[in-house]
């Protein structure tokens, strides 16, 4: 059975993590609403008695009022007659002090006063007391404010209004609660699907490159797109396969070489063996020759010379086969490359070869002998292809872990389509030799764990890189100094 | 004052559209349709109209708005007539004075100190108009909603503030609104055939 993919099991799991969570949450905001909301039911209870209480005292002492202010009102419509201080002296005197009084023409009035003093509720929040004064002419009107009242009826009424809500209230809160939890998930969702996708996408682009690496298609490469633990691994596939590139370009050139290699030490053996017969042969009809004919003896001489000088020919092209099929294995040891320069360069006193040398290059570990061999090389084919006045120049330079030898002549340059078979064995522009010659120098330097490449310098002419590597030792100890 | 003979009296129990009326828990005891001089009319006996809560909110000094209205429907949908009774319930807990304020193109208001008078005054019904004669020979259904709001605008906007957390355009205001903004629905009391009604006699 096939199982659920890592992305949906990512995603899976985050929102399932999210809805645990919320729901848990909710439980036990839920539990905590509940037992809020039982503590304010208590509470509401004792709220609600104690309002009710407090509405009944409200009652009473407005029934209190208004009877003072009948009573009141009852003094001061009989004699004596009283100016404005005497009548606020007299409601203070009852304990009614927050009044407002008014005397105004009785004929203003329009409330019957012929049975007494008139107490009435007035604009919903005031007692009013009518009377008609001892003289007969004017009337005092009293104002009495039931602000404090009124306050403790509206609070009863909004009690109560909640109170009458309060089911829906706690729906409310409960479903508000719910909304933004569902907010809280959907959101734990769209992260978890950008998760799950952000890591399993660039493992299917890693799985594609593997796959293709199984067919053989070793120039597929991941796009990285970015720098976390993610980026490194593509990265690292990415450097696996070019090293996989490499490796195989190696193996390649080895087997190339290890059968050229083969074919020079047969042809070797094979052509070497008949030369001393034929020279020895031939030098013999020479000189057993007896006769008179000094025509004849002349033509046999000529001819021994040219026998002799093409079997000295062959003999040189059977020495460099051989040669080339018998490369020695490396002696390495610590060497100043720059020195090994200085050493075949005093070989060529009349060429005009220019040194840029980097000083304090660290040792590197060199076969002397086959790096001569290797200068020797490359500078006799700079010659050859700069003519008679041409110009060679040589640099080193380190950098970071390897040491950089290049070789730039002023000839005409390699051509970009022959630079990829150049270092191949009998690949040769010039008119002389096999063409064994770069491929001698890409063996020694490829044996060294270097590589050789070719471009054209910036000036014109062909310029030959070396790059041979500097051992850890001799990186290390300059670290080690500092 | 006209004086009605009864010819027959339609008692109709709430079976006969149960399902409905217990939706929106309408009680009342009886119903007489009758046809008046060419109008459809109703009496009517509403049985508690006010729930103890709402009883408790006016004993409080709550203003209550009463509403009751009724309209008859043809099966196809077409309103045949409506009638709305809308009152206003004040109650002066200091005075002890019930105050029923009737909203009408003939406002009148009674005023008494016992709730029974009120209620008496709210529950029983009669002679609504609910419509003028012809009627189609056609089924027709006689509906009903009532609104019993013992709240007040002012008193929303008191307890609004109290609140604070239900402030206009918030989060908690999404789910539960003081107003009422959504009128009861109306419920199907009665289907009749306008030829069947009981037409009383004029005085």
């Amino acid at each position: 059975m096939r199982s659920i993919p890592l992305r949906w099991r990512i995603i899976a799991s985050l929102i399932g993590l999210a809805l645990g969570t919320t729901l848990i949450l909710a439980l036990l905001a839920r539990h905590f609403l509940a037992l809020s909301l039982q503590t304010q039911t208590n509470v509401n209870l004792e709220m609600g008695s104690a309002l009710t209480s407090a509405l009944s005292l409200a009652k009473e002492n407005y029934d209190a009022k208004k009877r003072q202010l009948q009573d009141i009102g009852q003094l001061l419509s009989a004699p004596p007659h009283r100016d404005l201080n005497a009548l606020h002296a007299a409601f203070a005197d009852a304990g009614l002090d927050d009044l407002t009084l008014r005397v105004s023409p009785l004929e203003q009035i329009d409330i019957d006063l012929s049975q007494g003093p008139v107490v009435s509720k007035v604009e919903n929040d005031q007692l009013q007391l009518v009377i008609a004064l001892p003289d007969s002419q004017r009337a005092l009107t009293a104002l009495l404010s039931l602000e404090a009242l009124i306050d403790v009826e509206n609070a009863v009424h909004t009690y109560k209004h909640i109170e009458m809500a309060e089911g829906d209230l706690r729906t409310a809160f409960l479903l508000a609660f719910l909304v933004a939890a569902a907010g809280v998930v959907l959101l734990a969702s769209v992260i978890g699907v950008r998760i799950g996708f952000g890591i399993t996408r660039p493992l299917n682009a890693l799985l594609k490159g593997t796959r293709e690496m199984g067919r053989d298609n070793l120039q597929y490469r991941i796009p990285k797109g970015r720098d976390d633990e993610i980026g490194l691994l593509i990265e690292s596939f990415n450097q696996m396969a070019q090293d996989l590139v490499e490796n195989r370009r190696k193996r390649l050139e080895a087997e190339q070489i290890a059968a050229w290699r083969e074919i020079a030490r047969r042809l070797a053996h094979e052509i070497k063996n008949p030369l001393t017969p034929i020279q020895l042969a031939v030098q013999q009809m020479r000189d057993k020759y007896s006769g008179n004919d000094p025509a004849y003896q002349q033509f046999v001489t000529n001819c021994t010379e040219i026998v002799t000088e093409e079997v000295e020919n062959l003999r040189s092209l059977v020495q460099e086969f051989a040669n080339f099929a018998r490369m020695p294995s490396l002696s390495l040891s610590p060497s100043d490359l720059n020195e090994c320069v200085h050493n075949v360069v005093r070989l060529y006193p009349n060429a005009h070869i220019h040194l840029d040398l980097e000083e304090n290059q660290p040792a590197l570990e060199l076969d002397i002998e086959q790096m001569r061999r290797v200068l020797i090389n490359l500078i006799e084919n700079g010659l050859d292809a700069s003519g008679k006045n041409g110009q060679i120049e040589i640099h080193t330079h380190i950098s970071n872990d390897t040491a950089i030898l290049s070789i730039i002549d002023s000839g005409p340059g390699v051509p970009l389509k022959d630079r990829a078979r150049i270092f191949q064995p009998y690949v040769s522009k010039k008119e002389s030799g096999m063409g064994l010659g770069l491929a001698v120098v890409h063996n020694i330097i490829e044996d060294h764990g270097g590589h050789i490449s070719v471009k054209d310098a910036p000036a014109g002419g062909a310029q030959f890189d070396l790059h041979l590597p500097i051992p850890d030792r001799a990186i290390a100890q300059p670290e080690e100094q500092r | 004052m006209a004086r009605f003979f009864i010819i027959h009296t339609l008692t109709v129990c709430l079976f006969a559209n149960v399902q409905p009326a217990l939706a929106q828990h309408i009680p009342q005891d009886s119903l007489y349709i009758f046809v008046q001089s060419d109008t459809l009319r109703l009496d009517a006996t509403i049985d508690s109209l006010f729930s103890k809560r709402t009883i408790d909110a006016i004993e409080s000094g709550m203003t209550t708005s009463i509403a009751v209205q009724f309209r008859l429907r043809t099966g196809r949908g077409d309103n045949l007539g409506q009638s709305s009774l809308l009152r206003r319930l004040e109650h002066d807990i200091w005075e002890g004075q019930y105050r029923l304020i009737r909203q009408s193109a003939r406002p009148d208001t009674q005023i008494t100190s016992h709730f029974e008078d009120i209620r008496h005054a709210c529950s029983e019904l009669r002679g609504i108009a609910l419509a003028q004669l012809p009627f189609p020979d056609e089924p027709i259904t006689l509906q009903m909603r009532i609104d019993v709001n013992p709240i007040s605008p002012e008193q929303r906007e008191r307890t609004r503030q109290w609140l604070k957390i239900i402030e206009k355009g918030s989060f908690l205001e999404f789910f539960f609104s003081l107003d009422r903004s959504a009128s009861p629905e109306w419920v199907d009391l009665f289907r009749f055939r306008p030829s069947a009604l009981p037409h009383l006699l004029d005085e």
